[in-house]
């Protein structure tokens, strides 16, 4: 839930993602070993499922985001080549 | 490390299945109540605040389902679910279930013998090593490609050929062999020592012959097959290097062949090296030659080296080699006849088309079906399975049944082919087809299954899963309305199928009317009561005329004084297996036409033992010795093809009689003719063409002789005590192969009754199955149209209008597979011209009676629902509303 309100509010509403997508995309981050979850309590008191990154988690997180930042790169390049 | 993970994340899911679905089942349910909290906290009602959520996002069920199909593992735990709801819907209705396999079965039983018998004939390799290799040759006379060679020529042509690693000649014939109780005939190869190195055999126990041993001087020696070392030598392993009598003379058996290979499939039973005599006759062409191409030889320059030698050959003999050369084919060119690979795959095409109808019958009864289910189906969706997923549970079910069909199918398949086996006569296809059900033919049918589940599964499917389930549900399962698209597809269906069997029934009914023909076929001499054996000689190696000839009339005076033998004869072929010989000769009167004729030599006694016709003149009688002048009788094809509008009686030919041995020509005599007799069939029912004269046996005695009787009583009763007779003349004597000429007729078409018998019956199952699928759509068709034929009933309607109302329904697809099947008949028929015997293709008998017979049934099946639909009583027919 919190997920994906932080997805929304960082993206300024380019990206809502619900649950449909959402929690597929949990569960096979969890399988991969790349994100954790664990019962916890929110502030009204309702339990809920918190997700934190595990160590392989991160190390994938930083290799996905050089990729990204390669491939965009090259993408702008493209366009601004384009222009 | 991730994979780690995931096989642990696998683990955990099948071990603690339940754990893991409580645990999603929380955490979404959690996300639902957070997001309607959320909408309550901006002022909103619980319920509306619940009913926003749901809109907003899918339903939780549909998250949840999503959840799982990412899992890792979700194809594996889908498709087992899928599996266990398609046998548990599959077992709720029976009677569908159990008359679909029944149809898998048919079809692909029928699939798998048929396949079983194309794959061993026509397209599994032969096991001998590189049998691209072997070669056969032949001499090519003027106007001919493949004579058998003279003893002379295969010397000459062994001794000079440079091409091949080895060649070996061959000459198939009987011994006798003493060892054990009666005399027993062997079937026998004479070949050239290097033969197996041809072929590349080697024994299995000893060896085979050595260089050498086919020469004169050299000690006897034999191989024997597998088979015949387990049928008539208990499989002693101890037999090599011990001496057994054939033609009571001893030969030391050196080794026996490999078993369950080619040679345990050939004719002959026990291989002995061919030996010649000095000088052998180069005008006696009577060998089969095989040879081996060196590595790097092609055929090209095998045949370039032949033609060289047979050329040369040419010049030196002229007088009788003129213009000859040499034939050098494939040896695995010619193992399977054209006859046999045309009846296979006409075969093939038939049960490909049973299968086809069969498949189209359950693809309609899928699309019925799915009418039925489609709440089940809009539920499903509802609850969240997608399209694609609804489409699998459909095609699982349909793989499901193609399973159970194809297990049965085997079974079905496995006896069917055993049953084939069982009709065809030994040695039918040639020994190089191994027709077994293996692992080739389970490949086949394996991959066979998967399609058809898929073909009779995949459009139900789709169109199943097609349908908008709110509309489903709304319509409260009364959803008969089938679309347009639907009603077509069945139609189409169904109209391939009746023109599918209909091709397949004008098929069987041009080859049943064929071969009805064939066996009416006048065959001039009476068969009942007649019987048949060959007769191998002891003294075929070196024969004495005097000696043979009186041996034979001492075996014949042994057979006529049996009570029930009317008459007696030998011949130097038995009736309908050929004429034995084909001479070249010329008429006295016409030295420059050579012309060519059946020429069988013969006792007197086999004109009345046959109760062949005499047109004219007389036949050969006692009187006609080796001291009288030489006489023959000719027949009456004889006379229309060479002496038309003539009186044949006086007339002379010019022929060689045949040498005793017939290894050579004798003297080039002047043969009077005496008689005319009527056609008997010598080349074969089929022939139209059966020149032949006859000799005498007192004028040009023979070995190669078969002898035949008329009989009065039993023939299996009489052929032993002709047996018997024949052993009190000479115990070793034996009598090969006796059987009644009744079955030597039968034996002499199986070639075409097989063929025509299983396409028969696969027809019949065909028109079956074609009935079971109108009789299925117009039943499901007609019950889904109660109501509406009910209301037709109350406004009037006669039981006679709603019974043409269903069968005018319904006969319309029938007509139109009747017009297509009648196109395609003609288009295809043609193409088993070959197989046909006095009746043309496009028979429009036939044709007529197929079509009147497909539309008889199909009525047929149209009535049972039509008779329903007319007794619709309207107040019950409008209550169900």
């Amino acid at each position: 839930m919190g997920i994906a309100d932080r997805i929304e509010q960082v993206t300024h509403g380019v990206f809502v993602v619900g649950p449909g997508s959402l929690f597929p995309a949990l569960h096979r981050l969890a399988e991969n070993g790349w994100i954790e979850g664990q019962w916890g309590q929110l502030e009204t008191g309702r339990r809920a499922k918190f997700y934190v990154l595990t160590p392989p988690g991160r190390a994938q997180l930083t290799k996905e985001k050089r990729q990204w930042l390669k491939v965009n790169t090259a993408v702008n390049q493209v366009l601004a080549d384009e222009a | 490390m991730a994979w780690g993970r995931r096989m642990a994340s696998l683990w955990q899911r099948f071990r603690r299945r339940g754990w893991v679905e409580q645990e999603l089942d929380e955490e979404v349910r959690a996300y639902f109540q957070i997001q309607i909290e959320r909408g309550m906290a901006r002022g909103l009602t619980r319920e509306e605040a619940r009913r926003q959520a749901r809109l907003q996002f899918d339903g939780e069920e549909q998250v949840k389902q999503r959840v799982r199909e990412e899992r890792v593992g979700a194809p594996i735990d889908s498709t087992l679910q899928d599996i266990s709801y398609a046998w548990r819907s599959l077992r709720k209705s029976p009677g569908f279930t159990s008359f679909a396999v029944l149809t898998i079965a048919l079809g692909l039983g029928a699939n798998a013998a048929i396949f079983s018998m194309v794959d061993g004939v026509l397209i599994k390799a032969a096991e001998y090593p590189e049998p691209e290799r072997i070669v056969q040759l032949w001499e090519k006379p003027p106007g001919y490609d493949r004579n058998p060679i003279s003893a002379a020529n295969y010397l000459d042509w062994s001794r000079q050929a440079q091409s091949f690693d080895a060649m070996a000649a061959e000459t198939d014939g009987a011994v006798s062999y003493t060892g054990g109780g009666e005399p027993r005939s062997l079937t026998t190869g004479f070949v050239s020592a290097p033969y197996f190195k041809v072929f590349g055999v080697q024994a299995a126990l000893g060896r085979t012959f050595a260089a050498g041993e086919d020469q004169p001087a050299s000690q006897k020696v034999a191989v024997l097959t597998h088979r015949i070392w387990t049928n008539a030598f208990g499989a002693d392993a101890g037999i090599v290097g011990r001496s057994i009598l054939l033609d009571s003379e001893p030969y030391i058996v050196i080794g026996v062949l490999p078993g369950a290979s080619e040679f345990d499939r050939r004719w002959n039973d026990i291989w002995v090296p061919l030996v010649f005599a000095p000088n052998p006759a180069r005008d006696y062409h009577y060998l089969s030659a095989y040879a081996r191409l060196k590595p790097g030889v092609s055929l090209a320059q095998a045949r370039t080296e032949m033609s060289a030698i047979a050329g040369h050959i040419a010049e030196l003999y002229p007088a009788i080699k003129k213009g000859w050369s040499a034939t050098v084919r494939p040896y695995m060119d010619g193992v399977v006849g054209s006859n046999t690979r045309l009846s296979l795959k006409v075969l093939m095409w038939a049960v490909a088309a049973i299968l086809m109808i069969g498949c189209a019958n359950l693809a309609n009864l899928l699309m019925a079906r799915s009418t039925l289910r489609e709440r089940e189906i809009a539920l499903r969706m509802a609850l969240g399975a997608r399209r694609g997923r609804v489409v699998r549970l459909l095609l699982t079910e349909s793989l499901l049944l193609a399973g159970g069909g194809a297990a049965a199918g085997l079974a079905i398949g496995f006896g069917l082919l055993k049953w084939i086996q069982s009709l065809l006569p030994p040695f039918y296809f040639p020994p190089e087809a191994n027709v077994t059900m293996d692992g080739r033919v389970l490949w086949f049918l394996g991959g066979v299954t998967i399609l058809t589940g898929i073909s009779f599964g995949l459009a139900p499917a789709i169109q199943a899963s097609r349908r908008d389930p709110a509309q489903s549900l709304k319509e409260g399962g009364r959803a008969n309305s089938a679309g347009r698209g639907k009603a077509y597809a069945r139609h189409v269906f169904v109209a391939a199928q009746v023109a599918a069997a209909f091709i397949l029934l004008a098929g069987a009914g041009l080859l049943l009317r064929s071969f009805e023909r064939l066996m009416n076929v006048n065959v001039g001499f009476e068969t009942d009561g007649l019987v048949g054996a060959g007769l191998p000689l002891k003294m075929a190696k070196d024969p004495d005329p005097v000696k043979l000839t009186l041996y034979v009339n001492q075996l014949l005076d042994a057979v006529r004084a049996t009570p029930g033998v009317l008459g007696a004869a030998v011949a130097s072929a038995l009736p309908l297996t050929g004429w034995g010989d084909g001479m070249p000769f010329h008429m006295a009167d016409n030295p420059e036409k050579m012309i060519g004729t059946g020429f069988k030599i013969v006792t007197p006694g086999y004109f009345p033992a046959l109760h062949l016709r005499l047109v004219a003149g007389r036949a050969l009688e006692e009187r006609d010795t080796d001291s009288s002048p030489p006489v023959a009788v000719v027949n009456e094809s004889f006379v229309r093809a060479y002496l038309p509008g003539q009186d044949a009686l006086g007339k002379r030919m010019l022929v060689e009689k045949i040498a005793p041995s017939r290894h050579g020509l004798g003297a080039m005599t002047s043969w009077e003719i005496v008689g005319v007799v009527a056609d008997e069939k010598g080349n074969g029912l089929d022939q139209a063409d059966d020149v032949g004269a006859y000799v005498s046996f007192a004028q040009d005695p023979v070995v190669g002789l078969g002898l035949v009787a008329r009989v009065h009583g039993d023939p299996g009763t009489m052929i032993k005590s002709i047996e018997r007779a024949v052993w009190r003349v000479d115990k070793s004597q034996v009598l090969d192969n006796p059987m009644t000429m009744d079955r030597i007729k039968a034996e002499s078409v199986t070639y075409r009754r097989l063929p025509a018998q299983l396409l028969g019956g696969f027809a019949l199952l065909a028109l079956a199955l074609a009935c079971t699928g109108i009789y299925g759509v117009l039943s499901f068709v007609t019950a889904g149209r109660t109501q509406e034929l009910g209301v037709r009933a109350a406004l009037g309607a006669s039981r006679w209008d709603l019974v043409r109302l269903v069968v005018g329904g319904g006969s319309i697809p029938v007509l139109v597979g009747v017009a297509v099947g009648l196109g395609g008949a003609a288009g295809l028929t043609r193409f088993i011209r070959s197989m046909l015997f006095a009746t043309s293709p496009l028979d429009a008998t036939n044709l007529a009676a197929v079509a009147a017979l497909l539309l008889l049934v199909a009525l047929m099946a149209c009535l049972v629902p039509a008779w329903r639909a007319a007794r619709a009583n309207p107040m019950a027919a409008l209550r169900q509303e």
